[in-house]
């Protein structure tokens, strides 16, 4: 793979192999840092503070691991304390009014399959990712990594510390919830 | 819980394609079957597809240059700090040894300068040669703090001045 | 070329031929004329002896390399090249040269404005005056790369790539 070969050289401390890392890993760690904390400016803050990390204990990572699991894992213990110091209550809670202040009525709840479903998929996604941010991150950061990041179950399960059956119950669950939540705020929309 | 609640638990995960071989090929056959069940599988789909296709957010443009300053900067910090840690290693060791192997020199030309002034002088004791031993070690290290102290209020006042 | 093959170059030249030519003035001697006759060590094989003498005082031949490499490296890094080698002559049992290293000045890096190089950790070239390192906006005090916000006045700093570009008036 050619990842590992990147690192077996940072490892060795080549410079131009942590500039490659770095943009290869860049939207995919962005984002993930970006669904936890969901302030731009703190995902931004806390990428560079990963690679700083990152840096520190390269010496000490297995270069036969999987680089993947091991630098999201660094990611996400830093947004985790990160979010412990600065504001707690988002680790466990769903934001309370995340959403825009659109009533039901503004949205368009026709069946049509006109160049109006242009439109309807740009609002499919946005009321998607808002109805996802208003999840809690146990969840958000579970679906990014399935459907964003595409990681199996098992290294999910790795990057949460979490075995792979809690990992599993956990994805159901956060669909489920994310399910109920489109349901109850468009209802006979297009998510039934 | 019979097969069907059982699947039905599945079936969001199917959707995200989280089941192993054996659990979708049982979700496969019992949905040929149950309408129910299809239908539901067939609501969860959307969900599925449109977090697949979530747009990615893009960072600042900066943002890659910025880390890559950093992070090049704690890079070669840490080398320099691996490298001066393997040099005091040695550094330290050599001396040691230097102390060890000076005690046999010692030894061999006190007990032959000892010979050169009278044969009464030419055999050292026991005793006499562990305090002797012990005496100039202890000198030497002596010496070195004396220097150390000095040194370092030299050094002390000169960043004062900075 | 690794780290260690690097480093050994600052070595001047005359400390390696004065390690050699001591440890050949002391050896030979002792293996030809002193070891036969010692009472213990004259009862031993001759290639025991052999080994005994030439490979102890490669010690010695290692002591004047250090030596040497503290005289070169004290130099290239704008120190008192001439106290610390005496220092480390002087002190036994290497003190001196364990001083030496805990206290040592890190690299200068020549002047990208006019080439000029002094003792690191200036912030400004005292020839031309162009920035060698970033300061804090703020505070003025040199900064780290690796720092998001200075260590001294708390200020938050811009980001790296951006940093370095502020250059005071350089003196014509």
């Amino acid at each position: 793979m050619a990842v590992d070969a990147d690192v077996v050289r940072l490892r060795r401390g080549d410079l131009n192999a942590l500039s490659e890392l770095i943009t290869r890993y860049q939207n995919r760690l962005y984002r993930y840092l970006l669904r936890i904390v969901r302030q731009p400016a703190e995902a931004e803050d806390l990428f560079q503070q990963t690679w700083l990390r990152v840096v520190e204990k390269i010496r000490s990572f297995d270069a036969s691991r999987n680089f993947d699991a091991w630098l999201f894992t660094l990611a996400r213990n830093l947004a985790i304390d990160h979010l412990r110091r600065i504001r707690p209550q988002s680790l466990d809670e769903p934001l309370a009014n995340s959403w825009h202040s659109e009533t039901v009525a503004d949205r368009i709840s026709s069946k049509d399959h006109t160049p109006l479903d242009h439109a309807l998929a740009a609002e499919r996604r946005t009321e998607i990712s808002e109805a996802m941010a208003a999840l809690p991150m146990t969840y958000r950061e579970v679906l990014t990594l399935r459907f964003e990041d595409e990681m199996k179950i098992e290294e999910i399960a790795q990057v949460t510390a979490v075995p792979v059956s809690t990992a599993k119950s956990r994805l159901r669950r956060s669909l489920e919830q994310l399910r109920y939540a489109l349901e109850a705020r468009y209802p006979g929309g297009t998510w039934q | 819980m019979s097969e069907h609640d059982k699947i039905r638990e599945l079936l969001a995960l199917a959707a995200a394609d989280a089941l192993t071989s054996a659990e979708e090929k049982q979700v496969a056959e019992h949905v040929r079957s149950c309408v129910a069940c299809s239908n539901e599988l067939g609501a969860w789909r959307p969900i599925a597809s449109e977090l697949r296709r979530l747009p990615t957010p893009q960072p600042s443009s900066w943002l890659l240059q910025a880390t890559l300053a950093r992070a090049e900067a704690k890079l070669t910090e840490q080398a320099e700090h691996d490298w001066n840690r393997r040099v005091m290693i040695f550094v330290l060791s050599f001396a040691w040894l230097l102390t060890i192997a000076s005690w046999p020199v010692f030894h061999v030309v006190s007990g032959r300068f000892g010979s050169l002034l009278g044969p009464q002088f030419g055999q050292t004791q026991f005793g006499q040669t562990w305090i002797s031993f012990a005496a100039f070690t202890a000198l030497g290290w002596l010496a070195g703090g004396v220097a150390a102290v000095m040194l370092a209020i030299r050094l002390r006042g000169e960043r004062r001045l900075a | 070329m690794s780290r260690f093959t690097k480093e050994l170059r600052v070595i001047p030249n005359a400390a390696w031929i004065v390690a050699w030519f001591a440890y050949l003035c002391v050896t030979v001697p002792v293996f030809f004329f002193v070891a036969p006759t010692d009472p213990e060590v004259g009862k031993w094989p001759r290639w025991g002896q052999a080994l005994l003498i030439y490979g102890t005082f490669l010690f010695q031949v290692a002591w004047v390399a250090l030596i040497g490499y503290i005289y070169g490296d004290a130099k290239r890094r704008q120190m008192r090249y001439v106290m610390w080698t005496l220092l480390a002559i002087f002190i036994p049992n290497a003190i001196g040269m364990i001083l030496y290293f805990i206290l040592r000045d890190p690299l200068p890096k020549p002047c990208p404005g006019c080439g000029h190089v002094e003792k690191a950790r200036f912030p400004f070239c005292p020839r031309c005056g162009t920035l060698l390192q970033s300061t804090c906006p703020k505070c003025d005090k040199p900064v780290e790369p690796t720092w998001a916000n200075c260590a001294y006045c708390g200020q938050q700093l811009p980001e790296p790539a951006t940093r370095a570009t502020q250059n005071p008036s350089v003196a014509t």
